[in-house]
């Protein structure tokens, strides 16, 4: 197993937000984590990369306990995240932005400078403007690509569809598609349904901090009534 | 005030700029990377020069003292971030304030214990100590060096953060240390290192300044006190807040000094208001991650 959650209980100060969520992600897979607004899917992923760590549970990434790890321990084991909102460096160049993450993990990633302008061509364009001046979707396609050039083993990916226009939509799933081809495994949060369905191998759907279904994404979608009650579509 | 005297005053304000900028720097630096405000950074500055008047004393030259002392300094600061600070980055503002002013008043006590109540003169190096004459004005060689060296740092450590790999991290961590740690980054070790590299540029600042300033006990809170209205009026955590902060507390202090001597801690605080009031966040503003478009 490349990923496991077991039992995990994460609070915010007292307000206690993962009741005992446990998941498994297998080498190669994509497994979508879905839900409603405040149903704990960010927490999910800020307790595995260890954000905010889990006051309960256990996080094991290649069968090591990584519960509350240091992000760059995580990070030089083989976890990429793509975070919400993005989170770029603003006054750091595109270049700068991913450099920093090919340098700093000091794993040997595959992913050259090269590779990553001829996956995202946008991102040789403007190699040299600051974080700051992108649009949105450049910000998303500088996020996964910065993400993949630390080289991971696991991709995790925090609603990367957010407040953007559909074409872009399109494309991140186009990209995610590619980065499975290549046997990459993805844990991706999505609030965009069809998006996740169109990826994922197994289907998580949390709601009050805890999974209420697990499945393939055919037995989701053949499920008015979970949909309705969980998804609200 | 006459064209010579301005001339004059504006050495003197560029080598006190100068100055603030090296204690700055590293406040600035360590308040925008680690969200500490470190209230000890003017007991370094004040120990760094102690540290320097000692060595000279023990035979030692001004130069030695220039290098050693930072690097002495800089050991204590690592082993303070190592033992205290690192327990309390997860804590409010409170507890660190709180632990900073602590050991501020700890080394001044333990500096007052060692070196007395009274003021210490540091005579530049023999080099050093005569005066130059440029058109027609004499002019203190030592602060001349000053101003070359002042200005030398600052574009070397303006170099480094802006164009080495340490300084790209050092960058990323400023403005989102989680995510620079999720690319990999040592974001522990980093702040680490500031921390240890800030407290050295505060001692090198202490010891540059010792033959102008003298040291005396409550020399420290009053740089301190300077440095962080530099941090206000520059901006969190940026280098060239830093510089252009420095250049305005400074020249606002020795000018204001030498116009109105009865108001010259006033000018500084008219200045700091006045940049609060147009631009809140300091001149150079820091910059933090984007969250969403």
């Amino acid at each position: 197993m490349l990923l496991a959650l077991q039992g995990v209980h994460t609070y915010y100060g007292n307000s206690h937000v993962l009741h005992g969520v446990s998941l498994e992600l297998e080498a190669g897979r994509t497994v979508a984590l879905l839900g409603r607004n405040g149903a704990g899917k960010t927490t999910t992923i800020s307790s595995i990369v260890g954000f905010v760590p889990p006051r309960s549970g256990k996080v094991l990434f290649k069968g090591q306990d990584v519960t509350g790890a240091q992000p760059h321990a995580l990070a030089r084991m083989g976890v990429g995240l793509v975070p919400q909102g993005r989170r770029i460096f603003p006054n750091l160049s595109v270049r700068e932005n991913i450099a920093l993450a090919q340098r700093a993990a000091g794993r040997r990633t595959g992913w050259s400078l090269e590779r990553i302008y001829a996956q995202f061509p946008i991102l040789q364009e403007r190699a040299a403007i600051g974080g700051a001046q992108l649009s949105g979707g450049e910000q998303q396609m500088l996020a996964i690509a910065r993400a993949m050039a630390v080289g991971p083993e696991l991709l995790l990916l925090d609603e990367p569809s957010e407040g953007l226009a559909p074409l872009i939509v399109a494309e991140i799933g186009r990209v995610m598609r590619a980065l499975k081809q290549e046997g990459l495994a993805m844990l991706l949060v999505e609030q965009h349904v069809p998006l996740a369905l169109s990826v994922a191998d197994t289907v998580y759907v949390l709601n009050k901090g805890q999974i209420v279904f697990s499945g393939s994404p055919q037995a989701l979608a053949a499920d008015a009534a979970l949909k309705q009650q969980y998804l609200g579509i | 005030m006459t064209l010579d005297t301005f001339v004059l005053q504006l050495t003197n304000g560029l080598v006190f700029s100068l100055l603030l900028f090296l204690m700055a720097a590293g406040l600035s630096l360590i308040f925008g990377l680690m969200d500490v405000v470190n209230l000890a950074h003017g007991a370094f500055y004040l120990l760094g020069g102690y540290l320097g008047l000692s060595i000279v004393r023990w035979g030692g030259s001004f130069w030695l003292a220039l290098l050693l002392a930072p690097l002495l300094v800089g050991v204590l600061g690592l082993l303070l971030e190592l033992t205290l600070l690192r327990r309390l980055y997860r804590r409010g503002h409170l507890d660190q304030v709180l632990a900073t002013f602590g050991v501020a008043l700890i080394v001044a006590d333990l500096m007052r214990a060692a070196w007395g109540a009274y003021v210490e003169v540091v005579a530049p190096p023999a080099l050093l100590a005569g005066q130059v004459a440029i058109g027609g004005l004499a002019f203190p060689t030592y602060r001349l060096a000053v101003i070359a060296v002042g200005l030398s740092l600052a574009l070397g450590l303006w170099l480094f953060v802006e164009r080495s790999t340490v300084g790209m991290q050092i960058r990323a961590g400023v403005s989102d240390p989680q995510m620079a740690g999720m690319l990999g980054v040592d974001v522990p070790r980093l702040f680490a290192g500031v921390f240890a590299g800030g407290c050295a540029l505060a001692a090198f600042s202490g010891v540059a300044a010792a033959p102008i300033l003298t040291l005396y006990p409550g020399l420290d809170s009053e740089i301190l006190i300077l440095a962080l209205v530099v941090v206000v009026v520059g901006g969190l955590g940026t280098l060239r807040g830093a510089f252009f902060g420095s250049l305005i507390v400074g020249m606002a202090d020795v000018f204001g000094k030498a116009l109105l001597p009865e108001f010259s801690v006033f000018a500084i605080f008219v200045v700091m208001a006045a940049v609060l009031l147009t631009r809140p966040a300091g001149l150079f503003g820091r910059a933090t991650a984007t969250r969403g478009a």
